[in-house]
C-alpha cells in the first residue's frame, strides 16, 4: 500500500516537472504586441506595398532598436533591403527570422534568392565533421528552445520510467514492458543529447556574419596598411573570429582564407 | 604433258619478299639519314584571331651536349608562349634524346607569312627545317574560343637538379612565377623513382592557400636519365587561379612511400614553392568586371522573329581560356521595348593540354514589348589577357528581330490547339510581406540561458536518488526489526505524549505506559517481562548513570501511585508527570 501511495507521489513530482517544462515553453511565448509597435509595423507594411522600401527599411529597424524580436518583422526587413538591392542585409534579416522560425517555407525561399544575388562565391573546403552537420541540419529544422524543451520532457520521461522498473516486482509483465519502454527512451534520449550539443555546438563555436558593404578589401592585419589578401562583397557570408577596436577579423566557411575587415562592412547575424 | 612446275612460283615469291626487304632497309636508311630536326605547324590557314603551334622536335644522341635552337625572325607573327621538353629513351640498347619546343604564334597581320628555316648546330654539322608558308586571314577581332596550349600531353620535364642518384625525389614547381592575379598557374609534382616500390605511394597535395584551385588536371609518366639511374618520373598538374596579391607561398607537398619487408617507409617533400602574385594592370577600360583569361563572346536567338508578349530564349556563351567557373557575367544591356528575366548560366570546362578551357553559357529570357523592327543589342566582354599583357574586349553584333503584334482577342493561356501548356515560372521574385504578429516578443534569450531549466534537469536525478535511498532504508528496517523498534521508539513516544496532551485521560496511567513502551521498544525486550527491577539492571547494564535511572523509577513508582492510590489524582502533578516523561525520553535517546 505505502508502495503503491509512494509511486503516485513520485508520478505527481514528474508530471510536476513536465508541467513546468510545459511552463517554461509558455513564459517563451511572445507577449502581445503593444497597439504602438503594431501600428509602427502597420505603417512600415504599408510603406513597402507603396514601395518606399527604404523608409519601410527605416522603420521595421526601429523596431528592432526598440528590442521586438519577431520572425515576421526580421523577414519583412529582409524583404525591404532586399527590394533596396542590398542582398547582404536582407540575408542578415532573414538569417535571423529563420532562426526563430526554423520551418518557414517564404523565409527558406527569400534567402535563397537573396544568396543567389551575392557576388562571391565562396567554395567550402572539407564538411565541419559529423557534429558541425548534425547542428546545422537541427539548426534548420528546430529552434534552441523547442530542441531544450523537447530534451528536458524525455530526461523526465525517462527517470520516471528508471523509477518505476526499480520498483515494479522482477519478472512480471510490467516490469518487462516498463524495461522495454526505458529502452525506447533512452534511445530517444540518446539522440536528443546529441541533436542538443550539436546545435550549442554549432552555436557557440563561431560568431557568423555577412558583408554589408558593397565591396571590401580583407587585409592581413586590422588595419588599413596591411596588404590586401583578398575582397568581398555585400552578402558574403563569413565566420567572425574577433574583434579589435574597430575591425573585425573574419574567415570565410572552410577557414582557409582569413583577415581583417573595417567593423562597419560587416554585421553579426546574432546581434 | 608434263605437269606445271611449282619452282617458279616460289622463285617469284622468294623475289617479292627479297624486294621487301630491300625496300624496307632502304626506307630505313632513309629515315635513318633524315636531319635531326623537324619542324611542324598545326594549320596552314588561319585568321589573325586564331593562334598557331609550331612544333620543332630535335633528335640527338647526346643528353649532356643540348644543342642550341636559333629561332629565326618570325616576320607577322607575335610568340605568345613557348615551352620546351626532353624525353629520354633507350633504344636498342642505345639513349635517344628527343626535345621538343613547341611555340605558340600569334599572326599579327593578314597574307601567306612564311616561317623560315630553323637551324641547329650538331657534331659540326648545322641541320635546318624546310621553310612553311601559312596563309592567314584577317579576323573578326575575337580571341579564340579554345586556344591551343604551348604546352603537349606528351611533354616532360628535364631531370631535376637534385637528383644526385637516390632511389627516390620529389620536387614542385610552378610554370609562371609572377603570374597576375587571375591568370592560370599550372603547379606541377614529379616524383623521381629509381627504387623498387612496395605499393603505391600516397600524394598529399598542399592546401594551395590564396588560390582558385581546379583540382588534379593531370598526370604523365615518363622516364628520364640523371646520375646515371635510370628515373622512372610520374608528374602531376593542379591548375591553379591566383585569388591573392603579392608574395604567396604553396606549402611543400607530400609523397608517402610505404615500407616493404625489408625497407622502412619514407615521406618525400617538395620544396614550398614561391610566387609574386602581380596585381592587374591599371587603365582597366569601362565595363572591366575583373575577367582574366583568353575570351570570346556569341550571342544568338532562338527564333528570328518576335511576338508581342511571347518571349524568346537570348543565348550568350562566354567561351575561352581562364577561370570560367568564376567568370564575371557580362554587362547586361538596357533593352527598351523588351522585358528581360535573369538569367542562369551554365557552365562546361575542361583540361585541354594542361590549359582551362570552355564556355559559361547564359540563357535570358526576353519578351517583346512593343511591335515593329527591333534589335537584339551588342554585348561587351573586356577582359584582361595575361599572355598579351593588356585588356582585350571581346564583343557581339546587334541581332535584328522584326516583331509582330501579339494576337488580339485570343488569351494566352488558352492555346487555340488544346493543348495543355506547362506552367513555368518565368521570373523569380521574393514572396510577399507577412502581416502584423498578433504577438511581438522582446526577449530573444533562449532556455538555455537560464539557470532554472539547467535546474530543472537535476530534479529528476535527485528525486530518483531519493527514492532509492528511502527505498533502502525500509528494506534495511525490514530486514532489521529490533532496530527498526529501536528506531521508532522515540517518535512513537512523542506521539503518544501528544495524544494524551490533546485528548486527555488518565495522565498517570499513560504516563507509564509511555515511558514502560519507549523502554521496551529502546532496549528491546519485551513489555511484558519489563518489571522495574529488570528495567533498573538494562538501564545500568547500558550505561545509563544512575540519576537518570533514578528519575524513570520515580516516574514509574507516581504513575503506579497514581492509578493505584486512593485520593493522588492530583490534576497538576500528573501534567507535570508527562512532561518529564517527555523530559526522560529526550534524555534517554541521548544515551541510549
Amino acid at each position: 500500500m505505502k508502495r503503491i501511495t509512494l509511486i503516485t507521489l513520485i508520478s505527481l513530482i514528474m508530471f510536476a516537472l513536465l508541467a513546468v517544462n510545459g511552463s517554461l515553453l509558455l513564459a517563451r511565448a511572445p507577449a502581445p504586441a503593444t497597439e504602438a509597435a503594431a501600428e509602427a509595423m502597420h505603417t512600415a507594411n504599408g510603406l513597402y506595398e507603396s514601395g518606399q522600401f527604404g523608409q519601410a527599411a527605416q522603420v521595421y529597424e526601429q523596431l528592432v532598436d526598440q528590442g521586438y524580436v519577431d520572425s515576421a518583422l526580421f523577414y519583412n526587413l529582409g524583404n525591404a533591403y532586399y527590394k533596396q538591392g542590398d542582398p547582404g542585409r536582407a540575408i542578415i534579416n532573414y538569417r535571423r527570422a529563420q532562426q526563430l522560425m526554423p520551418r518557414d517555407p517564404d523565409i527558406k525561399a527569400n534567402l535563397a534568392l537573396a544568396r543567389a544575388q551575392t557576388v562571391d562565391q565562396v567554395e567550402v573546403a572539407g564538411d565541419g565533421g559529423l557534429v558541425s552537420q548534425l547542428g546545422e541540419a537541427m539548426q534548420s529544422w528546430f529552434t534552441l528552445d523547442e530542441l531544450a524543451l523537447a530534451a528536458l520532457g524525455v530526461w523526465v520521461v525517462f527517470v520516471f520510467l528508471l523509477i518505476l522498473t526499480g520498483t515494479a516486482k522482477a519478472g512480471s509483465r510490467w516490469r518487462k514492458g516498463l524495461q522495454y519502454s526505458l529502452v525506447a527512451v533512452t534511445v530517444v534520449l540518446a539522440v536528443g543529447f546529441l541533436a542538443l550539443g550539436s546545435f550549442l555546438y554549432v552555436g557557440s563555436a563561431e560568431s557568423e556574419g555577412v558583408i554589408v558593404a558593397s565591396e571590401v578589401d580583407v587585409t592581413s592585419g586590422p588595419g588599413a596598411q596591411y596588404v590586401t589578401a583578398f575582397s568581398l562583397h555585400n552578402g558574403a557570408e563569413v565566420n567572425l573570429l574577433e574583434r579589435r577596436g574597430s575591425w573585425v577579423r573574419l574567415a570565410l566557411p572552410g577557414g582557409e582564407l582569413e583577415g581583417w575587415v573595417p567593423g562597419t562592412a560587416v554585421e553579426a547575424v546574432t546581434g | 604433258m608434263r605437269p606445271k612446275a611449282k619452282y617458279p612460283t616460289i622463285k617469284y615469291l622468294l623475289a617479292f619478299l627479297l624486294a621487301s626487304l630491300l625496300v624496307s632497309f632502304v626506307g630505313l636508311g632513309a629515315a635513318q639519314a633524315q636531319s635531326p630536326i623537324r619542324a611542324e605547324v598545326d594549320r596552314t590557314a588561319l585568321s589573325t584571331d586564331e593562334t598557331l603551334t609550331l612544333t620543332v622536335t630535335l633528335d640527338t644522341s647526346s643528353i649532356l651536349n643540348s644543342p642550341t635552337l636559333s629561332l629565326p625572325d618570325l616576320q607577322g607573327f607575335r610568340v605568345v608562349g613557348s615551352s620546351t621538353s626532353t624525353q629520354i629513351g633507350i633504344i636498342n640498347g642505345d639513349i635517344e634524346t628527343q626535345a621538343v619546343y613547341v611555340y605558340r604564334l600569334q599572326p599579327i597581320q593578314a597574307g601567306d607569312l612564311t616561317i623560315e628555316p630553323i637551324s641547329v648546330t650538331l657534331g659540326g654539322q648545322t641541320y635546318s627545317t624546310q621553310p612553311m608558308t601559312v596563309h592567314v586571314t584577317q579576323g573578326t577581332g575575337q580571341v579564340p574560343a579554345a586556344p591551343a596550349a604551348p604546352s603537349t600531353p606528351n611533354q616532360v620535364a628535364p631531370p631535376a637538379a637534385g637528383l644526385n642518384g637516390q632511389d627516390f625525389y620529389a620536387e614542385a614547381e610552378v610554370d609562371i612565377a609572377a603570374p597576375y592575379v587571375g591568370q592560370q598557374v599550372v603547379y606541377t609534382f614529379r616524383f623521381y623513382q629509381a627504387g623498387a616500390l612496395w605499393s603505391q605511394p600516397q600524394y598529399e597535395a598542399p592546401t594551395f592557400t590564396g588560390f582558385w584551385s581546379e583540382g588534379q588536371a593531370e598526370q604523365y609518366e615518363y622516364q628520364v636519365q640523371a646520375a646515371g639511374r635510370i628515373y622512372d618520373v610520374i608528374e602531376v598538374r593542379t591548375i591553379l587561379f591566383p585569388s591573392v596579391m603579392g608574395p604567396v607561398t604553396i606549402d611543400p607537398a607530400r609523397l608517402t612511400i610505404p615500407g616493404g619487408f625489408f625497407s622502412r617507409g619514407q615521406t618525400l617533400q617538395s620544396r614550398p614553392v614561391e610566387l609574386d602574385v602581380q596585381p592587374l594592370p591599371p587603365g582597366a577600360p569601362e565595363g572591366f568586371n575583373g575577367a582574366v583569361g583568353q575570351y570570346g563572346l556569341s550571342s544568338s536567338l532562338d527564333l528570328t522573329q518576335g511576338t508581342v508578349g511571347e518571349p524568346l530564349t537570348w543565348q550568350v556563351t562566354l567561351s575561352g581560356q581562364g577561370n570560367l567557373t568564376a567568370a564575371p557575367e557580362p554587362n547586361w544591356p538596357e533593352m527598351p521595348g523588351w522585358r528581360d528575366f535573369e538569367s542562369q548560366a551554365t557552365v562546361h570546362t575542361e583540361i585541354v593540354d594542361g590549359r582551362m578551357v570552355g564556355s559559361r553559357t547564359y540563357e535570358r529570357l526576353l519578351v517583346p514589348t512593343v511591335e515593329g523592327e527591333s534589335a537584339i543589342p551588342a554585348l561587351e566582354y573586356v577582359y584582361f589577357d595575361p599572355e598579351a599583357g593588356q585588356y582585350q574586349t571581346s564583343h557581339t553584333e546587334p541581332i535584328p528581330v522584326p516583331v509582330a503584334p501579339g494576337a488580339a482577342g485570343i488569351p494566352a493561356s488558352q492555346p487555340a490547339s488544346g493543348q495543355k501548356e506547362v506552367v513555368e515560372q518565368v521570373v523569380s521574385d521574393i514572396r510577399h510581406l507577412k502581416p502584423v504578429p498578433s504577438h511581438l516578443s522582446m526577449d530573444d534569450q533562449p532556455v538555455t540561458k537560464s539557470a532554472v531549466y539547467w535546474a530543472a534537469w537535476a530534479v529528476p536525478v535527485a528525486g530518483a536518488l531519493g527514492y532509492f535511498a528511502w527505498q533502502r532504508r525500509q528494506r534495511h528496517w525490514e530486514n532489521n526489526a529490533s532496530l527498526a523498534r529501536s528506531s521508532q521508539a522515540r517518535k512513537k513516544a512523542k506521539k503518544a505524549l501528544a495524544r494524551v496532551r490533546k485528548e486527555g485521560g488518565d495522565a498517570y496511567d499513560d504516563a507509564g505506559q509511555i515511558l514502560t513502551t519507549y523502554l521496551s521498544d529502546k532496549l528491546d525486550r519485551p513489555l511484558a517481562g519489563l518489571t522495574h527491577q529488570a528495567l533498573a539492571g538494562c538501564l545500568a547494564e547500558r550505561g545509563v548513570d544512575a540519576d537518570l535511572a533514578e528519575r524513570v523509577e520515580v516516574v514509574l513508582v507516581s504513575s503506579e501511585l497514581g492509578r493505584f492510590a486512593p485520593g493522588a489524582d492530583d490534576p497538576g502533578y500528573a501534567r507535570s508527570l508527562i512532561q518529564e516523561v517527555g523530559i526522560l525520553v529526550d534524555a534517554l535517546e541521548r544515551v541510549l
